[in-house]
Order: C-alpha cells, then structure tokens, then sequence
C-alpha cells in the first residue's frame, strides 16, 4: 500500500479541509483535526461512518459486504474508518454524517 | 416448570480476517483457541468444560451466523422438538456439528438461526480435576472465564419475545415497555442469571453484542486497560446497566462486532420467583447507561 502523502481532504458542502496522512484513515484524520462526527465499531462492519467520494482515490481497507458493495463503491461510498487516501479527496458529507467543528476556543491548536 | 436450557453454548460471529482477528481474540480478549479448522475457529473462555463457546468464522461481512442453546438433559432436546411441531415451527435436524451431537436448528421470528443440543464433547476448563487451584496462572489479555449471553435485533420485538418465551421457555427478567404497554426489547432467562439472550429493536438477524463474563470490579477495570492498550475501539464503560444492574464494557473487534465484558458478579441472581421488572421508554436512558443516563449515540445504531 502505499502511504506518500499527507493529502488534504476536502469536505463539501463545508468546505472544511482536514490533512490526512498516507498512513491513516479519513476517520482518524477527521478526529485528529478536533472534528467530530458520527462513526461506530471502525472495524468496517457496521456502516456507520460510510461517506461519498466526490474526487480522488482511496485504498478501501477490509470492509463488510453487507455494508459496503461493489456497486456502492462504484457510486463513490467508502467507508471513513477504513480508507486510507492515495490522493487528494474531496468528501461529501451528508446529514448522517453529523459532522461539526467545536469552536476554536475549546479545541486549541498545538503548533 | 422446569429449567431445560442450561445456558447459551455457542455463537457463531463472522470475522473480515480470521488471522488478525484470532489474535485479538486470544491475545487481547483472551479466550483459548481449541481448534481450528479451515475458515472457522473454536474458542472458549478458560473456565468453561465443553469444547468451545465461540465459533470465529471467515466470511465478506461481519455479524452472527447462528446462535446455540445447550438443554440440560437429552430428553429436553426431545421436549423442544415436540414444541416446535405443535407451534408449527419449521426445523432442521443436524445430526452433528464440530464435537457435537444431534441439534434441532429453525429460524427464529427475530430472523436469527437458533439451534438447540445437549451433546458436546466435555473437555474440562484449564484447571485440573483434583485438588485445583481457583484460577490458572499465565493467561493472555482480559481472559474472561465463560460467554455469558447475547443481544440481538429484531423488527417485531414483541413477536420475538413471544416467540422465545412461548415456545422456547424462557422467562422474561426485564422489560422495556412503550407508552402503549408493548414490550420493546427485553431480557430472557432460563439458567439462573437475568440473561441467556436480550432483544432489542431492529434489522432481522442482527448482532448487537456477545458477552463474556469477568468475575470483579478489578477485572472489570483491568479489561478496559488491557482494550485501552491494544488501541481497541470502546463503545462504552466502564459503567453499569440499570437493566440486569450489570457492570459493562462495550467495545468492537477487529471485524466490527461488538463485545461486551459483564459484569456477572454485580448482576443480580434470578429464582424462580423473580417477576419481570419494567422499564418505560422515557427511562431507557438509565436503563441502559446507568451512570450517564442516556443512551450514546451508537447503541440501538450501531450493529453487524
């Protein structure tokens, strides 16, 4: 697999960026920024975390089937604790996402 | 009545990646691997005496492939086969299993597959027979002696309780019940604990969580450091349920299924006195999460 990188991860309709290591999920990098959003066994087999690829490549990682098919991959879905970037992204987020940013003020930066 | 079903011996979970996962599950949950063959694996926690409790299988998904109650005496397995003709439930007979004898196996109206059995090759815990000590020394990871019960969903709880109160037996220790009086989950009992089996809203045939039972508070928290440790994903705990009074970590396996130590120490013993106890739906929050009093945003969501 190959882990070059860091890519930046786009978010639409947000706009929010988040860098993602070649080596880490989308999921992971999401959380790291200080983001939240809604994910549930980051193993690949609930389908909770499931978002759609509106540009770039990712490699998909171990995922159920039953939650992620072919046909689904094809229309763009992955599923965030798994994939890993192999380019830049662009992300759309959905509403089941629940994606949202705490305020500066209660998620410092650190260098 | 009598007690027929001694408890819940076996579930069959499926794994993404048999290889990673048993590593997991031996050296980070601590069950003891008794057999593997081709694409499943048998495990079992160390206090247990017949050859395996769990079953890992290698599939596409993850999820429950079939759960199993073992009867007390043969003859029950007899009794239950006469119930499932007389409520006209459709059966198979499997004359044998992987170390085990004759089992009657139907599709329950939650849609899970459910078999019955007595017979499993006795093989004793890790501890010997004459003069043993209480606990083995050098065991890996959390290493909870037995598999205590399983939830699952349902998309008509009521008809799924019914179903294994009815015909299977099973009493009901808890409830919980909507403003119009109807159950929708509840906790489902024969061996001598508030559960063999817990259902609870949802899609046919899905997993909620195994659970394996650790015997102290110190266990309880030294399982959350071991999880912690290995960077396993934690769903929830330590903390206690106001159902059952338990003490619980949910967490998630490699392949995504969701795990739970319980604590059976601190939940109460049933006697055939106890009569069911309700929970109304605008309590479900202390009824699951007792100490945070809401449900997390994962529990009637998140499942394989």
């Amino acid at each position: 697999m190959a882990a070059a990188g860091p890519y930046t991860v786009s978010f639409s309709p947000l706009g929010d960026r988040v860098v993602c290591r070649g080596d880490e999920t989308v999921l992971a990098a999401i959380l790291r920024s200080g983001a939240k959003v809604v994910f549930g066994c980051r193993g690949g087999g609930c389908g909770t975390c499931k978002m759609r690829l509106i540009s770039g490549q990712v490699e998909y990682g171990r995922c159920s089937a039953a939650v992620l098919s072919e046909a689904e991959k094809a229309a763009g879905a992955f599923l965030s604790c798994r994939a890993q970037p192999l380019s830049d992204l662009t992300v759309e987020l959905t509403a089941a996402n629940r994606y949202r940013r705490l305020s500066a003020a209660y998620w410092p930066t650190f260098g | 009545m009598p007690y027929r079903i001694s408890r819940l011996g076996t579930v069959e979970i499926r794994s993404l990646d048999l290889d990673r996962d048993l590593d997991y599950y031996v050296n980070v949950l601590g069950l003891q691997l008794t057999a593997r063959e081709g694409r499943t694996a048998y495990l079992k926690g160390w206090d247990e005496r017949h050859a395996y409790s769990l079953m890992l299988t290698e599939a596409d998904r993850a999820g429950m492939v079939r759960l199993a109650f073992r009867t007390v005496d043969p003859e029950d397995l007899d009794y239950y086969e006469n119930r499932l003709r007389q409520f006209s439930v459709k059966y198979d007979v499997i004359p044998e299993d992987y170390r085990r004898g004759r089992a009657l196996r139907f599709t329950a109206p939650s849609g899970h597959v459910v078999e019955l059995y007595n017979e499993m090759d006795y093989t004793g815990n890790v501890l010997p027979t004459v003069n043993p000590p209480p606990w083995p020394e050098g065991l890996k990871g959390i290493a909870p002696p037995r598999l205590d019960h399983t939830l699952v969903t349902a998309p008509e709880p009521p008809k799924a309780i019914q179903f294994f109160q009815e015909v299977l037996e099973f009493r009901v220790s808890e409830m919980l019940v909507n403003p119009e009086g109807v159950p929708i989950a509840a906790w489902l009992w024969q061996r001598p604990s508030p559960h063999d089996i817990a259902i609870v809203p949802g899609r046919p045939g899905g997993f909620h969580h195994a659970a394996f039972a650790v015997d102290s508070a110190e266990a309880l928290f030294r399982a959350a450091d071991i999880l912690t440790m290995h960077k396993a994903r934690i769903d929830y705990g330590p903390g206690r349920h106001g159902i059952t009074r338990g003490t619980t970590i949910y967490f998630f396996d490699p392949s995504g299924n969701r795990l739970e130590t319980f604590g059976g120490y601190t939940a109460y013993q049933m006697d055939p006195d106890c009569r069911a106890i309700k929970w109304t739906t605008d309590q479900i929050g202390p009824a699951v999460f007792y100490y945070s009093q809401e449900l997390n945003e994962t529990f009637l969501s998140v499942y394989t």
